[in-house]
């Protein structure tokens, strides 16, 4: 009787701020929520209608969430969520956003391809749109387990859903390869734990036991780096990159489409909340602090090669942009790297084009499947005559995404160039002027590949009259044509995303 | 609601664009939306609906800040709903969505059905914005916008070298009147610094002719420029008009215009866009010259007649057409520098139904014996007047709906035509009365060549009348039996013709069919004040204009009976000269050729086309020549000469490449093929990824401890 009372008041107490805290978690709540009325509505409304009933639906839940998130869910100051599991900052508010906004894009996109899919397709994007925000907040390991492995989930079952040989192939190997992933992570946990006694990485606790004079240096070391193994994971960094361009193949155009962009992010943001606490605790390390930048520069640096080099060999549209956002996390990472506010900015900004400029690609790419029924760039030849408008657009993305003026592709590059740069110039590490070459050499290469595709849709001949599957519809011509003008427009005036990202930048 | 109605036709084409399906829907939908908004503004201007003081300024006058340059007022663009803006944008939408309608039936088998729509969207677009706006560059931007829609519409069966040929032509003969244009604008802005209407009409009267300097006041500064420059700055003006006008010596671009779609001629080449010069004119009315309203005057009664007499002989239904537009718009261009400016725009108002209405009409009578033909498996010119006659039978209610329009344009009393013709003639006599101090007799002229083409419209008219509808049918070869299927139209083409042709009659304008002054329009369209300082001896222009105005009203009477008589006499002539005398029509096959010195000339358009050929054109053509000699014989040999040389020096180099550059890229490529080579050779096996996976982690690992 005696032990039991000093334990249940803690436990009301921190019930209760659990309660408190829950208001500021509306946006994922309301996703929550959606994932709910998605599968029940997927058994209620009629099969004549259900896909566009079901998109609506998503629509309005994630619509529901942005609103939440930009009027209920924005703290004063940075705080503590539910018992210290999760850290709501306004990098947390930023990335969340653009979760939401490539979410968003993606339900869009679904319109044509979830006809072919069952009602659960939106439960699981919504689903995974939940999981990734969580990513972008949590603090403590098991919630980073729990909402990386939330978020992998859903993407297998997103890559098998199409059905089929394909489908089912992609989707056990990324099931395989990522259970290895996330059992590494997971091993790298439990030894941080080990070390520290405490999961939550804010806490005083994690880097006072990190500091122990008792434990070496090197397993700490060790372990870091397995945790990191499972983040890289999620954003396709070289040599965790191996499952992209199958699960790119086999899932659905959109799914495949969000995977390159939401968890990545995420990912990304996760990175940066582990490795700002995991620096803190290194540099008091007694001057053994050991050089992150150089080790995940490398990384970043064999990404960047390794993808624009393999993507100049691929015929089929989808793994030649599963092999373009391996690049691009190359210099998504080399952004990460910069350490400063300015490259978290060109970050924001690299990741909000990206998003605009990769689902305009893909929605051109399911355009043209649907006018020549065929991923094979080879079958676009000669159809910038028949099809202007959607040729013209393709055009202006591919230049976007090598990152060519007039776009905002352009911008986005030079930002993160610039940054590294800055960051290299301030007296930083010169893997940053290594990270920034790289990234100039391969842009040259990046022009081959990309301009791969206009090459064949104006220069070369149309080999015969071809049969036309079906049309693309003007919902997704408005759709294409509005992110293509946007992709121009932000290079004209980038200051309105730099004003956007200005009120998410980091203060301290 | 002014922008409103300007938007509406440009989002309506941008859809059209967009749409898989067919699209007229849409555009007609919106255009229909335009047309609505259009009539509730121009109710809200009419006088007595709501007094001056309840329309509000954001109504009539709509302004917003585009730059400010470094000396200058702020450059503004805007919107000016004037009473003949409010008008013109009655009849453009008007005309726009019956012509759309038409052209539903019209088009339906061409495969550019959603790009006709979105050309004519794009055309009603630019047109409101050359009436609506309020600043003289934005005119132009527009004014260039309708060149553009009249250009891809005159091509828009680019794959006949005619129509492609013909837009090219309408397009360079345009742009030389732009340059006046241009240059008006160009002097104006030198002298005030801004060229929004609005302050325009508020700075000249300020500025004033001072030993020969034309001195103007802005902005506590004062600028000097010669004050030839004013009366330049007016003929640059006046040029611009001559252009998109089709006005004498610049018409040659208009009949072969008629390569475009029918209803395109309708809608562009008869009721609005040749229009828009007139409507200039009004808009910059207060400023211009004495001067140049005495050359504007004289340029469209050169160009009534002319148009007048070349449409004799022609055996294109449309290009018949298309020569009286001409001559319709030298009456209205005539009226405006005669000071009838109220005339003018009345002319312009009744001449775009009855207009749009014949071209229509001719449309209708095309598509008919195309129609014919195809059902028959024949083939003939469904254009050549020599294939028609004897139509009335097979085709009533076209026939009628013709009948109605003709007679407006010949200018028959109790039809729209004769009181807007009879205004402006009544105009130019008053006119003629006034200027013949300064011009002596050749002042005369004016009204003289405005009665004789009065005559000689009713007789043109009357020739076609009779050779498409009356006498026998005269195809042949083999062709004959194509009449026996020749049908009416269907109702879709019915209704726009109907509306038209009852928009002929005079009665919708005025109850009294003999009095042009009191058909509303005329009191609705107040003379604007006259803003063009005079030097002191010379002789006020307003007051001159007022002079004018009063000299008319003796004339009333007289024009009126004379107009009536001569219309009557023409018909008569008519009848007697192309049916009684002429075999019923019979003598007019296709055999028949223009053999006759004068019959040659009208129908070669007085030969202009040869003279521009062997004078301009061969100028310009020389000039080439002398360029291209030039620069092969002498610039050429210098280029070649530094072409050796660097081709000399370009050896030395290609070794160097070849041998050191060449090499490094070469075993660059080979490297990074081989290295993209192997990083996708790993397709398939999974437990081959996750060996690759863990073995580059293991490599990482053990690098982090060592």
């Amino acid at each position: 009787m005696e032990t039991q009372a000093p334990t249940i008041a803690p436990l009301k107490a921190s019930l209760q701020a659990i309660l408190q805290d829950l208001p500021l978690l509306y946006p994922e709540l309301t996703l929550g929520l959606g994932v709910l009325l998605v599968l029940l509505g997927a058994l209620l409304i009629p099969r004549s209608w259900r896909n566009e009933g079901l998109a609506v639906l998503s629509l309005l839940v994630i619509a529901a969430s942005a609103y939440m998130l930009l009027y209920k869910g924005l703290p004063a100051e940075p705080v503590h969520l539910l018992a210290r599991t999760l850290q709501l900052d306004k990098m947390a508010v930023a990335f969340r956003l653009l979760v939401l906004l490539s979410g968003l894009l993606a339900v869009l996109l679904s319109f044509r391809e979830g006809k072919k899919l069952a009602g659960e397709y939106y439960a699981l994007l919504l689903g995974l749109l939940m999981a990734a925000m969580l990513m972008s907040m949590a603090s403590n390991l098991l919630l980073i387990y729990l909402s990386i492995e939330t978020a992998s989930i859903c993407a297998y079952l997103l890559t098998a859903f199409s059905g089929g040989r394909e489908g089912a192939e992609a989707g056990l190997k990324y099931l395989l390869f990522g259970a290895v992933a996330s059992a590494i992570m997971l091993y790298g946990m439990s030894l941080l734990y080990g070390f520290t006694g405490t999961l939550d990485i804010t806490a005083y606790g994690f880097k006072s036991g990190l500091m122990s004079l008792n434990i070496p240096i090197l397993p700490v070391l060790l372990a870091a780096f397995l945790v990191l193994a499972g983040f890289l994971f999620k954003i396709s960094v070289v040599p965790f990159h191996l499952w992209t361009p199958d699960a790119y193949q086999g899932a659905p155009l959109p799914a495949a489409a969000l995977f390159s962009t939401a968890p990545k992010l995420a990912g990304l943001a996760l990175m940066m909340r582990f490795l700002s606490h995991f620096l803190e605790a290194g540099i008091i390390f007694a001057g053994l602090r050991f050089d992150w930048q150089f080790i995940l520069g490398l990384l970043a640096i064999i990404t960047m090669l390794v993808g624009n080099l393999a993507a100049v060999w691929q015929q089929d549209a989808r793994r030649l942009l599963a092999y373009s956002s391996i690049a691009h996390s190359g210099l998504l990472l080399a952004a990460v790297l910069v350490f400063r506010a300015l490259g978290y900015k060109a970050l924001l900004f690299y990741g909000f084009v990206y998003i605009l400029m990769n689902f305009a690609a893909f929605l051109l790419v399911s355009m043209l499947k649907a006018e020549t029924g065929s991923y094979k760039i080879a079958d676009y030849r000669g159809l910038g005559s028949r099809l202007s408008y959607s040729s013209v657009l393709m055009v202006v993305v591919m230049i976007a995404l090598t990152g060519l003026p007039p776009t905002a592709g352009f911008t986005a590059k030079l930002l993160v160039f610039s940054a590294l740069w800055e960051g290299y110039s301030s007296g930083g590490s010169s893997m940053l002027l290594y990270l920034l070459l790289t990234g100039l050499a391969t842009t040259v290469v990046a022009l081959f590949y990309y301009l791969k595709i206009p090459y064949y849709l104006y220069l070369k001949k149309q080999p015969e009259a071809v049969v036309q599957v079906e049309g693309s519809t003007v919902l997704e011509r408005i759709l294409a044509g509005a992110l293509a003008l946007l992709l121009v427009l932000f290079f004209f005036r980038a200051d309105w995303v730099m004003n956007w990202i200005e009120a998410f930048t980091i203060s301290q | 609601m002014a922008a409103g109605v300007l938007l509406l036709p440009l989002l309506g084409a941008l859809l059209v664009l967009l749409l898989r399906g067919r699209g007229h829907w849409l555009m007609i939908g919106f255009q229909a939306v335009a047309l609505l908004i259009s009539v509730y503004l121009f109710s809200r201007l009419w006088p007595g609906n709501s007094d001056a003081a309840t329309i509000s300024p954001a109504l009539t006058h709509a302004r917003w800040n585009w730059f400010t340059p470094g000396a200058g007022y702020p450059f503004t663009l805007g919107i000016w709903l004037t009473i003949p803006a409010a008008l013109l944008l009655v009849v453009v939408n008007g005309v726009a969505l019956l012509v759309q309608l038409f052209s539903v039936v019209y088009m339906w088998k061409d495969p550019g059905f959603n790009r006709y729509f979105s050309f004519l969207g794009f055309f009603v677009f630019a047109m409101l914005g050359i009436v609506l706006a309020d600043n003289l560059f934005l005119i132009f931007c527009f004014w260039e916008g309708v060149g553009l829609a009249s250009y891809l519409l005159i091509g828009f069966w680019f794959n006949k070298p005619q129509a492609a040929a013909a837009a090219k032509k309408a397009f360079l003969v345009n742009r030389v009147g732009d340059i006046g244009f241009l240059i008006a604008l160009l002097i104006f802005y030198a002298q005030f610094r801004t060229l929004d209407l609005a302050a325009l009409f508020q700075l000249m009267p300020a500025s004033y002719i001072q030993s020969g300097d034309w001195q103007a006041v802005w902005s506590g500064a004062a600028g000097a420029l010669p004050a030839i420059l004013l009366t330049v700055a007016g003929f640059g003006l006046l040029m611009g008009a001559i252009g998109k006008s089709a006005q004498f010596p610049l018409q040659i671009w208009l009949p072969d215009a008629m390569e475009g779609p029918t209803p395109v001629s309708a809608l562009l080449h008869a009721a609005t866009m040749v229009a828009a010069g007139v409507y200039l004119l009004s808009r910059v009315f207060p400023l211009l010259t004495p001067m140049v309203l005495d050359i504007t005057a004289f340029i469209g009664a050169t160009t009534a007649f002319m148009g007048a007499f070349a449409a004799f002989a022609q055996h294109d239904i449309k290009k018949v057409l298309a020569f009286s537009t001409i001559s319709q718009l030298g009456y209205m261009v005539m009226g405006m520098g005669a000071g009838a400016y109220d005339a003018a725009l009345f002319h312009l108002l009744t001449h775009a139904f009855f207009k749009a209405g014949l071209f229509l009409s001719a449309g209708a009578v095309i598509y008919a014996l195309h129609e014919a033909a195809h059902r028959r498996h024949t083939h003939f010119d469904a254009q050549d007047m020599r294939n028609m006659g004897g139509l009335r039978r097979k085709l009533p209610f076209t026939f009628v709906i013709y009948l109605l329009c003709m007679l407006a344009l010949a200018g028959l009393p109790f039809l729209s035509g004769f009181l807007s013709k009879d205004a402006i003639l009544t105009g130019t006599m008053g006119w003629a009365s006034v200027a013949r101090k300064q011009w002596g007799i050749l002042a005369w002229l004016v009204p003289l060549a405005g009665f004789t083409t009065a005559l000689l419209t009713p007789i043109y008219m009357g020739r076609q009348l009779f050779l498409v509808f009356f006498g026998y049918n005269r195809l042949s070869d083999g062709n004959e039996v194509s009449y026996g299927a020749i049908r009416e139209v269907p109702m879709l083409m019915r209704f726009p013709l109907l509306v038209l042709a009852l928009l002929s009659l005079g009665i919708w304008f005025s109850f009294d069919a003999f009095d042009f002054q009191g058909a509303w329009p005329m009191r609705l369209l107040q003379l604007p004040q006259v803003a063009v300082p005079g030097s002191l001896t010379e002789y006020q222009a307003a007051n001159r204009l007022f002079d004018i105005r009063e000299a008319a009203f003796r004339y009333h009477t007289f024009t009126g009976v004379v107009s009536a008589i001569l219309v009557l006499m023409g018909l008569l002539l008519a009848y007697l000269i192309y049916h009684l005398f002429n075999g019923r029509g019979s003598f007019y096959n296709n055999k028949f050729v223009f053999r006759s010195r004068i019959t040659r000339l009208s129908y070669s358009n007085w030969h202009l086309d040869a003279i521009y050929r062997r004078t301009v054109i061969a100028f310009g053509l020389g000039l080439m020549h002398f360029a291209n000699w030039l620069d092969r014989k002498v610039i050429d040999r210098l280029v070649d000469l530094l072409g050796m040389s660097g081709v000399v020096f370009g050896h030395v180099v290609y070794w160097f490449d070849r041998t050191f550059i060449d090499g490094a890229v070469q075993v660059s490529v080979w490297v990074a093929g081989q290295a993209g080579h192997f990083s996708r050779s790993m397709s398939g096996r999974v437990q081959q990824y996750l060996l690759i996976m863990l073995a580059c982690m293991m490599a990482i690992i053990l690098w982090m401890f060592f």
